[in-house]
């Protein structure tokens, strides 16, 4: 099972500044601006892209919306990952301790 | 929100057999924040596996600074709060900016998965006067949903599920029921998946 979050792929992604985002607020408006946030969340990388997938997972909706890690926080969720992993690995399962 | 923190942990630590999920609205978000910093927070929140924070105030809101402003129709809108009732407490504990109480670190342990969930709307998806005003109070601080900045909300740790189209009340159109059931889905598959081996 790879459980590991594309660090390479996510360390490329930089999400637009606050700042970066309002300049081009004060320049091409408020809507272009909103939409261009929007895009990046959208373009940013999916924890689905670098790792499988719960089966089932209807959590991808059909609309447009999707999830993602932003690049400052890749490591601390590959972090809790891990911790959620070394918890499976450490402590037995129901099915062990019966 | 002090006290409501409080209320959070307390019942956090009477509730520790079984994992919890965390699911919070708007100024529900901060309080849970100022929860993470009580100083048996790591305690209270051993047992929570996830946070679902929706369209959460976690750094203030730039709206509470207007509503306190000496702009004439803040005015009238505070007059509106006392005469319903209300203290203004809680627009000063919702302060944006330096020196106001929520604009402080975020302390989420690392075993605690936040999703967020927060509103995109361009000025023509907002369907009610007031949500066109609020839109453009905050328009020269970039995007935002009428309460948030986005980018603020973009800042946030883990994931987020951007709305396209939608409020800060997730409006006009949004179905939170499904949305909230689907984001349930996605936190049982996704930790069972972790917590559980599979075949």
């Amino acid at each position: 099972m790879n459980t590991q979050v594309t660090p390479a792929l996510l360390e490329r992604w930089v999400l637009p500044t606050a700042g970066k985002i309002q300049e081009i607020a004060t320049r091409e408006g408020i809507d272009a601006a909103t939409t261009q946030l929007y895009q990046s969340v959208l373009d940013s990388p999916s924890r689905e892209g670098g790792r499988q997938k719960p089966p089932s997972s209807s959590f991808l909706a059909p609309s447009t919306v999707r999830i993602r890690v932003p690049e400052r926080t890749a490591a601390s969720c590959a972090n809790k990952l891990s911790d959620l992993d070394a918890r499976r690995g450490s402590s037995p399962s129901p099915a062990e301790e019966h | 929100m002090k006290q409501n923190a409080r209320i959070i942990c307390d019942w956090l630590l009477a509730h520790h057999e079984q994992p919890v999920i965390l699911a919070s609205l708007s100024k529900g978000g901060a309080d849970v924040k100022m929860a993470l910093a009580e100083p048996n927070a790591a305690e209270a929140f051993k047992n929570v596996a996830a946070w679902i924070n929706l369209c959460g105030i976690l750094n203030g809101t730039p709206m509470a600074e207007w509503l306190l402003s000496r702009n004439p129709a803040a005015l009238l809108n505070r007059l509106y709060y006392t005469l319903r009732g209300q203290g203004l407490g809680f627009l000063r504990d919702l302060g944006y900016g330096p020196g106001r109480p929520l604009n402080c670190e975020l302390q989420l342990p690392q075993h605690i998965l936040m999703v967020t969930i927060a509103g995109f709307p361009l000025h023509e998806h907002l369907s009610s006067a007031l949500a066109r005003r609020c839109h453009r109070r905050l328009t020269h601080l970039g995007p935002n949903d009428g309460s948030l900045v986005l980018s603020d909300v973009c800042a946030l740790p883990d994931l987020l599920y951007p709305i396209w189209g939608a409020d800060h009340y997730l409006r006009p159109k949004t179905d939170v029921n499904q949305l909230v059931l689907s984001v349930l889905q996605y936190l049982d598959e996704e930790l069972q998946w972790h917590l559980c081996p599979q075949p």
